[in-house]
This record gives structure tokens, sequence and C-alpha cells, in this order.
């Protein structure tokens, strides 16, 4: 609703712009000071610069190697993402469509899942996946973050699915339909909202996590973005103008994807907090 | 619709799974004919990493079919995580870089370190006797040093203090009236970024050390029994460091500032001397325009009165490789190591200001730096190890804090207790 | 409707199952197990010790890193769930406020590590950002990272991060509520302030406890700003429990004590979830919410 009879007054414009210039100053800084040199940016790291290059872009980006790190954390999110619609799709189908001995159970042990941090877990995983072998391979990434989705997108999917009117799954079933044909033909054909839904949220999820890849990559050549960032940013923290160069690189595709969906975006972030 | 869905998370699946498998398996094993000889280090400047990527495609050459991998990728955390991770990978390291002493006792116990007594004897005509030092155990050989290090001397800039008609000190009060001289012109005498905890805490292990006495310290860094960290000799070493924060000796945000940062303020020249050790020739390279010019010099600690240690004493280790115990190319990593340290291979490593252990490498070097360093490394009357590198480091970072909060100018006596109890547990 | 399912209906659980089993269950269990072992190393050297536990109050640095918590809980509150109510609240009022929302949600999508690393150069004491502003307000420039401003500079970068987040779900919650609730309000002439404080947010209370709680547990969760902008941190100004974990398990290799703080967390994070669940029954009740 909107108080439309109550004029703006001075202090909310200020308010508002002041707000703005919180969010707006620090991205601007950063490009404006990836585009200046070191002994400019050092001799007045705030203000006009002597003269804007973009050449710090494309050294960072060789440099940060950003096409492999960009290439390896599409395939783990895109993989992570693409098992937890899978996984978690069919569990909560079921869950809320079958019948079966344990079903609450199972359901309530998920449910616990949500509320357990990954710190609970964290140096178990390490050394079964130590004992595994797969230390430093793309699995011990791909696996706890789809591990890790399944939980939340469970329950979103769920209390989607029994909020779903089931008249033309009954019909389906007179037909002589089988559970599995149910589940592909009819209940997931409507669900794409809480499917876009559920990929927005952990495709975000997985695209930014940072702890597990810190903890279990090591090997330069499979880090992803985020862990190699890192690497990166310790090894030029010096090279001020080249480091605000890789974070605009990281950061601008994010913002353009952003601000596309920014709809869809925000419904799928904020879906996660409210189904706690 | 209902199709779509599934077909392209399906799709998306299959793709990405192969995607992976592609390149999870690019990472680790590339042409099932190629052997690859793994080698993981800490970070190093432009000039170490020119000779070592030399050394490298030398080492290929003769060695048709094995292609060397060289991990320098684990930035500063190399010491604390970044090998114990690696080593615990399943691609682990076939050779790594380790500093001689108590990380050597360490791997050997962790069972990572392989005894190379054989190839050590080998070497032994080649390289310098005191370079062994830190490489043995009761009498069997693990690592091969390479590089004999420095841990902390004074680097000055020396343009700095021709404009303001100074010269090295050679006693403690000079170096305060020189920081003094500095500091109404506005210039910070000392600064160092410890950020990462171990510029302040090397640096204020010299203190330790002749504050304490070079035994008492070793004593107590080794925890031995009886001993501990809260004792009075480096609580009075500690206040020597308090002090030196209270006249503005050293840079007020030396806790917060990084070790590379710490490098532009340095070569800004609004700072004009840093603690570092041997590597800061190679170091600085990363930052400045100007390769050929450098205007800086070192000056070792000068003494002061009232310590217990040796006025004069380096704290320094030597460096150097070891083999990993569970390699599968024991022989290559054998002949990598032979090559490392032959004299073909040293004398680039050399020309770029380090200390080699070949001693025919630093015979045939006329570069007055590496004389003098030498000099000072076979002159000194005390070598000291750095506390974190040299000793157990749960204690060195538990006494690191402590160091940081006397530079920080908070009280030393607080300061250790607190260290003690954090290394209760350790003894 | 009719139950259907059959004897193969529960196949439809298993792959999420023994993901879930391989991921999280599994690793737990382990963990809560390697708290009562002796290890060297990797190596179990022997089971049913509890002197990891007695070490857990004894720990200087695990106090300091509850202190911590604590602390950045009380600033988070303000500056994630108090900014971001009070930006609901402009945005209400705005008429075309979808820029604005989205501005202020932005960084809730960049990865954490990104953000630390940009504010990490803003606190800088020499080049950074809010230094400069200071100095050109006349102002002694700051230490950001360093005590006593420590874990109130971080709680300030995530602040920065989730005021958008708790602004989108209360804005959101905001303008469920029907018109006909506040008109009556409105013709008494109260003021936009007194509406939103008497009427607007008590409607909104479940999404203020619903903050309250991924506040209080995400303080005890967050890793990744604490790891990024304090570097090994020499003051231990900014320990946390996230960080001594990892620093106890993969730095010290501590198993068995790595896996007590482990449990300690659990137990926490799992209390608190119990209080904010008994407040929710008792405080806000059954009244119609939005």
């Amino acid at each position: 609703m909107r108080l439309t009879t109550v004029q703006g007054s001075w202090f909310r414009r200020f308010l508002v712009l002041f707000v703005l210039a919180v969010y707006v100053v620090p991205i601007l800084w950063m490009y404006v000071s990836a585009m200046r040199t070191d002994p400019d940016f050092l001799a007045r790291p705030v203000g006009i610069p002597a003269s804007l290059n973009p050449g710090n872009f494309v050294r960072a980006y060789q440099m940060a190697d950003m096409t492999r790190h960009f290439g390896i954390s599409i395939i783990v999110t895109a993989t992570t993402t693409a098992i937890v619609i899978l996984f978690a799709s069919l569990a909560a189908y079921s869950f809320s469509r079958l019948r079966y001995r344990g079903r609450n159970v199972l359901f309530g042990v998920f449910f616990l899942g949500l509320i357990l941090p990954v710190q609970s877990y964290l140096v178990g995983l390490f050394v079964l996946f130590r004992s595994l072998g797969l230390l430093n391979t793309i699995m011990a990434m791909i696996l706890p973050n789809a591990g890790m989705g399944l939980a939340i997108a469970i329950v979103i999917m769920k209390y989607y699915f029994d909020a779903l009117p089931t008249t033309l799954e009954e019909s389906a079933y007179m037909d002589g339909a089988s559970t599995f044909l149910v589940y592909r033909r009819i209940v997931m054909p409507i669900s794409s909202a809480i499917v876009i839904t559920v990929s927005i949220f952990t495709t975000i999820t997985a695209w930014n996590e940072f702890l597990i890849p810190f903890v279990m990559i090591q090997n330069q050549r499979i880090r992803p973005l985020t862990t190699s960032l890192f690497v990166f940013a310790t090894r030029f923290s010096a090279q001020y103008t080249l480091l605000f160069a890789a974070l605009s690189i990281v950061v601008t595709p994010m913002f353009i994807i952003y601000f596309v969906f920014q709809k869809q975006v925000q419904a799928g972030i904020t879906a996660g907090a409210l189904k706690e | 619709m209902r199709k779509t869905i599934s077909l392209v998370l399906v799709g998306v699946l299959m793709v990405a799974l192969a995607a992976g498998t592609v390149f999870a398996r690019g990472a680790q094993e590339a042409a099932p004919t190629e052997t690859v000889l793994r080698i993981a280090s800490s970070t190093q400047g432009p000039t170490i990493i020119e000779n070592f990527d030399r050394l490298m495609r030398e080492f290929e050459r003769r060695n048709p079919g094995v292609r060397v991998e060289w991990d320098r990728s684990t930035g500063t955390d190399y010491e604390f995580t970044g090998l114990p991770s690696l080593l615990e990978s399943n691609t682990p390291p076939d050779i790594f870089f380790e500093w001689g002493g108590a990380r050597i006792l360490a791997g050997v116990e962790d069972g990572y370190i392989m005894d190379i007594t054989d190839l050590a004897n080998e070497l032994r005509p080649v390289l310098n006797e005191s370079a062994w030092d830190g490489a043995e155990i009761e009498g069997r050989t693990y690592m091969i040093p390479d590089n004999q290090d420095i841990t902390i001397m004074m680097w000055y800039n020396r343009e700095i203090f021709d404009r303001y008609n100074l010269s090295p000190p050679s006693t403690w009060a000079e170096l305060l009236s020189i920081s003094e001289t500095l500091r109404n012109n506005g210039v910070t005498p000392i600064v160092m970024g410890n950020a990462d905890a171990w510029v302040a805490g090397n640096f204020g292990g010299v203190f330790l050390a002749r504050w304490g006495g070079d035994d008492y310290y070793h004593q107590v860094l080794s925890m031995e029994p009886g001993t501990r960290l809260n004792n009075d000799r480096f609580v009075r070493a500690l206040r020597f460091m308090q002090e030196m924060a209270q006249q503005g000796v050293v840079n007020q945000d030396l806790n917060t500032l990084g070790y590379r940062e710490s490098f532009t303020v340095l070569l800004d020249g609004s700072a004009a001397m840093m603690p570092m050790g041997t590597w800061f020739v190679d170091q600085i390279l990363e930052f400045t325009e100007d390769p050929d010019s450098f205007p800086f010099d070192y000056f070792n600690l000068p003494p002061f009165d009232g310590g217990q240690g040796h006025p004069r004493s380096i704290m320094g280790l030597n460096t150097g490789y070891v083999i990993n115990a569970n390699t599968r190319h024991k022989e290559l990593a054998y002949d990598f190591l032979r090559l490392l340290v032959s004299q073909q291979i040293q004398d680039g490593f050399v020309a770029a200001g380090r200390i080699s252990t070949n001693t025919a490498a630093m015979q045939a070097s006329a570069d007055p730096y590496v004389r003098s360093v030498a000099e000072m490394l076979n002159s000194t009357p005390v070598l000291i190890a750095p506390p974190d590198t040299g000793y157990n480091l749960e204690m060195a970072r538990a006494l690191y804090e402590a160091i940081a909060k006397a530079f920080e100018g908070m009280n030393p006596q607080a300061a250790l207790d607190e260290a003690e109890q954090k290394v209760q547990f350790l003894r | 409707m009719k139950q259907h399912g059959g004897s193969t209906a529960w196949l439809y659980a298993v792959p999420a199952m023994l993901l879930f089993t391989l991921i999280i269950a599994v690793p737990t269990a382990m963990t809560f197990m390697f708290s009562i072992m002796e290890w060297r190393r990797f190596q179990p050297l022997s089971l049913g010790t509890v002197q990891h536990y007695l070490r857990l109050p004894q720990d200087l640095t695990l106090r300091r890193a509850f202190n911590n918590n604590f602390v950045y809980i009380f600033w988070t509150l303000i500056l994630e769930v108090g900014t971001g109510l009070t930006l609901a609240g402009v945005a209400i009022h705005l008429r075309r406020s979808t820029l604005f929302r989205s501005l202020v949600f932005a960084p809730v999508v960049l990865p954490s590590i990104v953000t630390g690393l940009l504010w990490q150069q803003a606190f800088a004491f020499e080049s950074g950002l809010l230094n400069r502003i200071l100095l050109f307000a006349g102002a002694e420039p700051l230490r950001w990272l360093g005590p006593p401003l420590t874990v109130f500079s971080i709680s300030l970068v995530s602040g920065w991060i989730w005021a958008g987040f708790f602004m989108t779900i209360f804005y959101a919650g905001l303008v469920r509520i029907p018109e006909s609730f506040l008109e009556s309000a409105l013709l008494d002439g109260a003021s936009p302030l007194t509406i939103f404080f008497r009427i607007q947010v008590p409607l909104i209370r479940n999404l203020i406890v619903l903050g309250l709680l991924i506040v209080t547990t995400g303080g005890f969760k967050g890793f990744d700003l604490w790891q990024v902008m304090l570097r090994r941190d020499p003051l231990e100004s900014g320990v946390v429990l996230p960080t001594y974990l990892v620093r106890t398990f993969f730095e010290n290799r501590n198993i068995g004590y790595g896996s007590a703080i482990s449990v300690l967390l659990t137990a926490v994070v799992i209390g608190i979830m119990g209080v904010v669940a008994l407040i929710r029954r008792f405080y806000v009740g059954e009244m119609e919410e939005y």
C-alpha cells in the first residue's frame, strides 16, 4: 500500500540520497580505480583520476586466468543445480503425494538438515572425502554444494506441491497413469515457477560458495572463481588497481544478470528464508 | 513445457558431468604417457620465478616425457594451511619446499618426508657445510638445502638517509635518533606489514633472543619442561618493543597493513626502513616500475645494553626441498634435486640475489651484496631460528600475538600471560 | 485425495536421501564421534576421551570468539534488521521504489568474498575510501580493521550486504497490509512515523522474528568476510567460532578439538533456534499477520 497523502519530506529525500550514495559510491570507486594506474591511485585514492585506461581489465583477466575459473564455476554451479532440482523434486513429490511408511520421518530428517550449520559436518566431510580420494576434485565441490542445497529445496517444493490442486492427477490415475508419469507429465510441468525459484536460489548459493572450495580444493587448476579470486587478491594485494579490475570483472556479469532478472532473483533468494 | 523442463534438466546434467569429468581429469592426469612431477613451494618474487622456470624447462629437456608442475599458488598461506592441504590432497606434491628445523621433524613424524640420506651424502661435497643445519635429525638427512636466508635484517632507503644526512646506526641509541630525525621530517622510520602476523613476529623474535639469551630463547620456544613464555626476560623484550611503538619508531597501522602493501609504503618514500629477510631483493621487484633503480641497503640490528643474548646475533635458517615420503617418482625427484643444487642452476639464483648453498656458485659470484650477506652469515656468532618456521606453529602464533600486542602499545606482561595460557595445552 | 504409492514409492526419495546421507548425516556423525577420540594428525588413536570438551571452557581464544560472535550479532541486528526495517519503511512511501529497492538488494547476490575484498580496500588506512572521506571532512582517519573497531567494521559490511535482503522481506510484508487498517489512523491525524511503529511494524512482527532468527544463527555461521578481510588477524581481535574452527582443524590439524568446537557450535545454533521458536510461540501468537 502507499500512503499517498503523506508528502515526501526533505528528511526522507535526504535519506534516500544517502542510502543510494552508500551503495553506489563504493561500486563506482571500484570501477574508476580499476581504470587508473597504481601511482595515480596511491597519490589520490579518491578523486578525479589523471586518466582512465581499461588496460587493467585485460591484464587482470589474463593474470587471474578468468576463463578457466569462470568455466569451473559454471560447471560446478550448473551440475549442482541440476542435481538439486532433480533429486529434490522427486523427493518432495513423494513426500507430498505418495504414501509409504517412514515418509514423515524422512521429511523430518531433511527438515533437521535445514537447521544444521555447515560447520557441524565440515570436519567429518573433509576426513570422509580424504579417505574417498575426492579431495581436489571437482566432485568435492559439486557433491557438498548439492547436498547442502537439498534440504531447503525439498522443503520449499513440498509445500508448493501440497498447495497444488490434485484434480488433474486424479483423472490421470483414473486413466491408469503411473506415479512417475504423474510426476513427469503433470506435477512438474505446472510447477515451473517453483523450479525457477529453487534454481535461482541454488545457483546463487553454489556460485558464491567459498568455504567448501577453500577447504577442499588446493589445486589452482580447478579452483572456482571465489577461491581463485582470494588467491589472486593475496598475491596482488599491493597492485591495487589490478585488484579492483579483477573485482570489477567478477561483479559486472552478475550485476547485469541481476538487473535483468531482478524480480525473479529477489523472489528466489527471499523464498529460501521465508520457508524457515 | 513438461518435456522441455525435464529435457533441459537432463541435458544440463549430462553436459556438466561430461565437462566436469574432462576438466577434473585434465587437472589430474594429462596424457597417459606423460609423467608429472609435482613441486610445491611458497610464493616467490619475479626473478626467482624466472629461474625456477628455467630449471623446470632444463629438467624437462633432460627427461623427455616428464612434465614438471610447479604449484606456488597457495600464497602466504603455504606455511600454515596451503602445504598441509596439498599433502592431504589426491594430487600431492612429489617435492616440496620446507624451512629447516622443527618443521622437518614434524613432517618426518607425520610421515610426509622421506629419508634422503643417500642423496644428501652424494651432494655433500657440492654444498656448503653449514647448509645442513636443520636438515638432519639424529644422523639422517631429510632436506636438500638450496638457500640460506637471513630472516631479519634492516633494509633502508639510501636516498632518504642521504637526504637527511643519516648513516646506518652502530648503536641502538643511534637508531632511535635516526628515527626521530625521520619522524620530524614526516617519514615513518620503520614500516612493517604485520597483518599476516609473521613480520613483526620475526622482528620481535630477534629481541626475545637478544634480551633473553640465545640458549634460553631456544629452550623456551622448544617448550622445554620448566620454561614458560611469560618469563621476565621475554616481558622485558616485549616492553622494549612497546617502547619502540610509543616512540613512534614503527608505523601505527602495522597490525592491519598487509605484507605486500608495506612494500609500496617503503617504495613511495613515506617510510625509510623495513625489517625483512634476504628475499627482500627479489620481492621488491614485484612492485617497482624500474628494476634497475635499487636505492636500498641493509644493516644488522644494532646492539643494545642489558640483554642476555649475543648483541649481534642473526635470525636466519636454511631452506630447501624435501621429497614426499609417498612419492611414486623417487628417482625423478632425486634427479630434480641434483639439478636444482647444481652450479649451473644456482648461478642464476645467486645472480638474482639469493644466498646459495652451492659453494662454487657463491665463489663465482662477484655481486657485492651477495658477498656481504654471505660474509654476515658466515661470521655471525649466533644464528637463531625464527619462531614460526623454527618451532611449533601453534606456539609461534600465540607468541606472535603477544608481540603484535606489544607493538600495539599494550601491556607486555598481560600479553605474554595470555600466550602462556594458550600454549598450556601443547605442553 | 486418495494416497498413491505402492511398494516402490519410497524409491523417489532415495537419490536425495543418499546424497543427504553422504554429505550431511554421515559427516555430522563422524564429527561428533571424532570429538571423543584422541588423534595424532590424521591418525585416530583411541576412542572415549572427554579431554577436548574439558579444554573448551579454558580456551581463551574460544571465549574471545564467542564474545566476538555476540558483539557481531548485536551490531548486525541493528545494521541488518534495523536498517532493513527502516529502508522498508522509507520504500513504501516512495512513488517509484523499484530502482531503489533493487539497488539496495544488489549486494546480496554477490559472492561475499568479492564484497569483502572491496570493503577491505575501502577500509585501508592510507588508501581507503572511508578514511579519505573522514580526512576530507576534517576528521582523524580510523584503523577500521583493527581493535577496537574490528568486529564493528565487519558488521558494517554485513549490514551493507544484508540490509537490502531484510528490506525486501519487510517491504513485501508491509505492502500486504490492507489499506483499510491504516485509514482510520490517518483520519485521526497520526503521523506516518506513529503509523509505522504502532500499526505496520506490529503487523509484520513474525517477519521481524524471522529476521532475528536468521541474524542470530547466521552470526554463528559466517566465515567468508572474517577470513577474507582480516588476513591472519595478528591481534586476534576478530576471531569468531567458524574461523577458529577452521584454524584449529586445518592449520593446527587438531581434529579432535576441532570436532569438539563443531559440536559446541552445533549446540549453540540449535539452542538459539529453540529459543526463537519459543519467542514465536509466546509473543507472536496467532493474530493475523502479514
